[in-house]
């Protein structure tokens, strides 16, 4: 199976020098955050404070959400082709 | 079969899915293709989804209708553990965001349709090719069974018996998945997703207000946990539980968009920003998901009682729609049934045609038909997504659903072997193709032989402890097991993955020091980030023999 290639590579398109830009950003670093907010359970494995009588377990992880839905859409944004 | 029915659950139950059904052949239609006799149309929906189609595509994908009856069972039966699924389903986007893309570039380009097609390309080798497409196949096929469960369990709860209904559901779904391929699933999750919105919204407003409050609610969790005697339940992670919770997160969210059905979903958008912004509204699915398994807990508190099965084994799945029936008017129990019923539709039909289109183009194209034409290609992947269901149906129908439940567990693990071959290969072509495959068969190694040892106890109310199953009993492996003297247990799919990267670096490290020949790499650097105005990406590949 052969495939079509440019003819030469100058002829890359200024879209995938953009897209090559964009993937070496360091707002990519920002996605880290919901990693570390969510990956170690003795930030949250507790009781207190409860909020609407839920433990703070359960609703820090639910609010978790938006962190991690905030962080993606800001990288999204900066990164947009 | 039908004693003991609730006739307004079933009658709205059947409309509701009936009314689908004939969506799903109607979609052969919708954003018509001059033929669906290619694999691209078929297969992939013509790889022309926008932001939205996709957002309900791969959300009808991902939260099936076993994760919607699972993990509330899971947290009604142990707690804090089963809400896993919440950082799970966190983690998973933030981490794709940047291989997603790629992935989808490269795959423009060469026309990819499987993640073993790429392995083919990248690595040069159709040794590893085969691996990463079998590997796929076997991790899909008790998922798809598994779906079959979500839809006994309302069955179950509705009163409806034996095996002809799920017959007749499954032939259904087979017959529209072969006539219309990926657009069928695409145009049912609007209903699907839309339903299961609708329901879970309605439940976590009502159901807390009949019971009396979360304070209630919690109440009678913490009630139940502390008179277990299971140490490893609560309402809270008991100490040694808290690395299983945080790998069994980090491992499934690995897992998840290595199974070839997610990544047909991806293939399927139209271009990087779909997938881009894809990743930052997935996870609306997340809270749906963590609403739904605080439902086990309302299940606790309203004092339901799981269906005990003609073998006397409790089925603990079935106490979300137990909870339905119990809380809410017939007619609304009937949509919410429809809701969970329908939601294992969309799943199964595109794990199906991802499983097909894994055989046709890594088994079928490379091994028995060398020179198909892209008709050939689609027909027999049509003719595939009909065996892979049939096979899921025997599995549960002849043979315990318990073994489904377990091969799905080992699913997990395994096709989390395939990261360093697929997800990491399309960061860098460093690892040799004889290193994965040796990474590969150490974790597989790895994965059986601690999935083999974990045992499932059942802790008596007199403090007896007696083993149910003596292998193959869950997903955490106790690290004493390894001589650490610690009662701490960690997800065994991590403990595999870290063997075969292991395996990979050093194997590179000494293929390349005996100069063994690498494959031959024909992906470029610059094809990684290819969007869709690059003249190298073309929707439907136009294959120069």
């Amino acid at each position: 199976m052969a495939i079509r290639e440019p003819a030469d590579p100058a002829s890359t398109p200024p879209s995938t020098a953009r897209a090559e830009r964009n993937d070496r950003s360091r707002w990519n670093w920002l996605l880290i955050l919901p990693l570390l907010a969510t990956l170690i359970p003795p930030l949250y494995n507790r009781e207190n404070p409860r909020l609407f009588d839920i433990p703070f377990f359960y609703w820090y992880q639910l609010a978790a959400i938006a962190i991690g839905v905030s962080t993606t859409l800001i990288v999204y944004r900066k990164t947009r082709a | 079969m039908f004693d003991n029915v609730n006739g307004v659950e079933l009658t709205v139950f059947a409309v509701l899915f009936a009314a689908v059904s004939a969506l799903g052949f109607v979609a052969a239609r919708w954003r018509k293709a001059e033929t669906l006799e290619h694999l691209d149309e078929w297969g992939l929906g013509g790889r022309n989804f926008g932001s939205w189609i996709t957002w309900f595509l791969i959300g009808g994908d991902l939260y099936t209708a076993y994760t919607f009856v699972a993990v509330p069972a899971l947290v009604f039966g142990a707690g804090a553990i089963g809400f896993f699924a919440v950082p799970y389903t966190i983690v998973v986007y933030p981490i794709l965001f940047l291989v997603l893309i790629r992935l989808w570039s490269v795959s423009h380009v060469h026309g990819f349709v499987t993640p073993a097609d790429f392995v083919r390309a990248r690595h040069g080798s159709s040794t590893l090719a085969l691996l990463v497409a079998i590997t796929g196949i076997v991790a899909t096929m008790p998922y798809i069974a598994l779906q079959l469960v979500g839809i006994e369990a309302v069955l179950k709860a509705m009163g409806v018996t034996g095996h002809v209904p799920i017959i007749v559901a499954f032939a259904i779904l087979a017959a529209y998945t072969y006539n219309s391929g990926l657009r069928a699933p695409a145009l049912i999750a609007f209903v699907k997703d839309a339903l299961i919105y609708v329901v879970i919204i309605i439940a976590i407003i009502v159901i807390p207000y009949k019971l009396g409050g979360w304070d209630v609610i919690f109440g009678a969790a913490e009630k139940k946990f502390a008179e277990s005697p299971n140490p490893a339940d609560g309402v809270l992670l008991p100490g040694p539980a808290q690395l299983q919770y945080a790998t069994l997160a980090l491992g499934s969210a690995l897992a998840l968009f290595l199974y070839p059905h997610s990544i047909t979903g991806v293939l399927a958008s139209r271009d990087r920003n779909v997938i881009k912004r894809n990743m930052a509204a997935l996870p609306a699915y997340s809270f749906v998901l963590g609403l739904l398994a605080l439902l086990g807990y309302m299940a606790i508190a309203a004092g339901i009682k799981p269906i005990t099965n003609n073998a006397g084994k409790v089925d603990s799945n079935t106490i979300v729609p137990l909870l339905f029936d119990n809380m809410f008017p017939s007619w609304f129990a009937g949509i919410a049934f429809a809701a969970i019923g329908i939601g294992a539709l969309v799943p199964a039909a595109i794990m199906s045609i991802a499983a097909a289109n894994l055989w046709t183009r890594n088994i079928y194209k490379e091994y028995l038909n060398k020179d198909a034409t892209p008709a050939q290609e689609a027909k027999s992947s049509k003719i595939a997504s009909l065996v892979v269901k049939v096979g899921a149906l025997l599995a549960i129908l002849a043979l315990d659903p318990q073994f489904s439940i377990d091969l799905q567990l080992i699913g997990g693990v395994i096709i989390l072997q395939t990261l360093p071959a697929v997800a990491i290969a399309l960061f860098t072509g460093w690892f040799h193709r004889w290193a994965l495959v040796a990474g590969w068969a150490a974790g597989m190694l790895v994965g059986f032989l601690t999935l083999y040892q974990i045992q499932q106890k059942v802790f008596g109310p007199d403090g007896t402890v007696t083993i149910a199953k003596q292998h193959f009993g869950g997903s955490a492996f106790p690290l004493s097991k390894l001589g650490f003297d610690t009662t701490t247990t960690i997800y065994a799919g991590v403990l595999a993955l870290l063997a075969n990267l292991v395996v990979c670096v050093v194997g590179t490290w000494i293929l390349r020091a005996v100069k063994v020949p690498d494959g031959e790499d024909t992906t470029r650097t610059s094809e990684y980030f290819a969007d869709r105005d690059d003249p190298r990406v073309h929707d439907v590949p136009e294959v120069v023999h």
